[in-house]
């Protein structure tokens, strides 16, 4: 039943998965190319700036990636008022454990055109000497932020269910409020304190405030 | 609304827009003389002296006003309004200078702080955009008018306080600082121990210099670090740290103002035409940047501290030299076997953060699997 359900994703993602994967294999290749051919040999902190670059568009596509093949599915899916999966002989459970799989699949796709568009931007350049490239690293860092964020967006959206935006803005719309009235009396920042948790280590997030870098140090 | 209000209320908002940028067009400057540069030195200087008797003698008044109520622990002495700071302020203070003994000890050992001990000046402030809605905050500041305070914010515990107060005293312990080792540390020798951060800020400024002798450095020279580290007399800084290559990295680096054609003009013609003897003109027109910045030659210092021990503080005090010999000296051990001992440390701290680690991905894939099971708790 899972190859079904991950083919019946495919189907509905793949124009999608097209897209994320042209923007994968591209934006490293465009990014690093262009931005090399600026660069003064020894300027490293050009490079370094030039490779930021690259890791600030792939950890945005990574979030993309991640949002997309998540919410898909469900919009889908209620669109019909769940009739297929209600009517599958499987529990809700084991049917969104195989959804859930079924995208954490597919997220694998970007990921590897990301390592294919990393290893060619990096050939494709002369590195500084105290430089290195990382497409496997950075290969990996993708998949593994766009698990995370894959799964954090499935998460809201299937438990919040119809209302997920709904929650979203309300969360968005609380903490701002909070954030405000705190400095405004004075008080240390609430927000910079649950920022810190979620993007430090252990934080789910702290994986998109790491080096994304295809050539560091 | 009326014809005429409407149009008024339409042309508000373009005539603001155009009044703004009037304002904030850039004007143009015009040179002036030596005489008159001198005079508006001189004026400076003048208005600087007299804000500094000012400020001292605020904050002489600002002492003077603290009541007697005082602790002590060790060599540390805190002067405080029991009657501001209330019962439980008064408790994480106590609680706070307890801690900062010990810690003054372990971290400065035999480093002479003050004639006999640090007092430090603790009050309470009100904190916040709105005097009625402020919070409250602790002030510690150094007694004997030296102007310098540090905020503790709410909510306020005995950790912060006793980190601000160690803080105080580090600003003691550093006093004796030899001013050739001050100047060469371009006036930053923070007393607090490094953190990974620190070495791994010098790992990248090393990995990253556009110097050649940083480079020759990062490969294993440890005449080379001393160089980049600007510990050894240099002749041409500009031929003996950088490149002809690096010259134009230099170049390339400034924020050229549109208000001077020529220079800009020279500039493109190095970075863009790369005519290096417009390069090297330019590079010497303005001061040679030591290869590794302040805050890297800072790790240098603090690294000769920690192997110094608790006499560390007691011989920098009492050290002669060069900043090398000195920072050997306060260390203890000779001076290539220090470099390369900063050297080791640095390197060991570059970041390899690209691939997440075993840990790091354990911890992604639990969370990933800690939100996909609470996706499946929730029937649709």
């Amino acid at each position: 039943m899972f190859a079904q359900v991950l083919y019946t994703q495919w189907k509905w993602a793949r124009t999608e998965l097209v897209l994320y994967v042209l923007a994968a294999f591209l934006i490293p290749t465009i990014i690093i190319r262009t931005g090399f051919s600026y660069v003064i040999t020894y300027d490293i902190h050009s490079a370094l700036g030039v490779s930021t670059l690259a890791g600030v568009c792939l950890a945005a596509l990574a979030m993309l990636c991640a949002f997309g093949l998540a919410w898909r599915p469900y919009i889908l899916d209620a669109g019909l008022k769940h009739v297929g999966p209600l009517s599958l002989p499987v529990s809700w459970g084991a049917f969104v454990r195989m959804r859930f799989l079924a995208g954490a699949t597919l997220l694998l796709i970007p990921a590897a055109a990301v390592w294919f568009g990393g290893v060619l931007a990096a050939a494709s350049v002369t590195i500084p000497p105290t430089l290195h490239a990382y497409p496997g690293g950075l290969a990996i860092r993708f998949y593994l932020a766009s698990l995370v964020a894959y799964a954090a967006a499935f998460a809201l959206q299937y438990v919040a269910g119809k209302h997920a935006v709904r929650v979203a803005v309300i969360v968005l719309v609380v903490v701002a409020v909070a954030e405000i009235a705190a400095q405004m009396i004075g008080f240390s920042s609430i927000v910079a304190g649950a920022w810190n948790m979620l993007t430090n280590w252990p934080g789910p997030f702290a994986v998109f405030a790491a080096r994304w870098m295809l050539i560091d140090v | 609304m009326s014809e005429p209000r409407r149009v008024v209320r339409g042309l508000t908002l373009p005539l603001a827009i155009a009044l703004a940028s009037v304002m904030a067009a850039p004007r143009v400057s015009t040179a002036q003389s030596t005489a008159q540069y001198r005079a508006r030195l001189i004026a400076a200087l003048r208005d600087r002296h007299a804000l500094r008797d000012s400020l001292d003698a605020l904050h002489a008044h600002r002492i003077a006003e603290v009541p007697p109520d005082s602790m002590s622990s060790g060599r540390l002495h805190v002067r405080y309004s029991k009657a501001t700071l209330g019962p439980s302020l008064d408790a994480t203070l106590r609680g706070a200078v307890r801690q900062a003994a010990g810690d003054v000890d372990a971290e400065f050992g035999d480093a002479q702080i003050g004639d006999s001990g640090a007092v430090l000046v603790v009050s309470r402030v009100n904190w916040g955009m709105f005097t009625a809605l402020g919070f409250d905050a602790v002030l510690v500041e150094l007694s004997g008018g030296r102007g310098r305070m540090s905020p503790v914010r709410s909510p306020i515990t005995e950790r912060k306080l006793a980190d601000a107060l160690v803080d105080m005293i580090g600003t003691l312990a550093t006093d004796g600082v030899p001013a050739n080792v001050s100047r060469w540390a371009g006036y930053h020798t923070p007393a607090r121990p490094l953190t990974h951060d620190d070495w791994e800020a010098a790992a990248l400024d090393l990995a990253t210099s556009n110097s050649s002798v940083a480079r020759t450095c990062y490969s294993g020279s440890v005449a080379g670090c001393e160089s980049a580290l600007g510990l050894t007399t240099v002749r041409d800084s500009l031929s003996e740290w950088y490149t002809p290559e690096g010259w134009r990295a230099l170049v390339a680096s400034w924020n050229v103002q549109p208000g001077d054609p020529a220079l800009a003009a020279a500039h493109a013609e190095c970075v863009d035409k790369k005519v290096m003897a417009t390069c090297e003109r330019l590079a010497r027109s303005r001061p040679v940047p030591v290869p590794l910045d302040m805050a890297t030659r800072s790790t240098l210092f603090n690294l000769a501290i920690a192997r110094g021990g608790r006499s560390a503080y007691a011989k920098l005090r009492s050290a002669h030299g060069t900043p090398l010999e000195v920072l050997s000296a306060v260390a203890g051990i000779a001076p290539d076997a220090l470099v390369d001992d900063w050297r080791t440390h640095t390197l060991a701290s570059v970041p390899h953060g690209v691939r997440p680690g075993a840990a790091e991905a354990t911890v992604l894939l639990a969370w990933t699997a800690l939100f996909g099971f609470a996706a499946t708790r929730r029937r649709s």
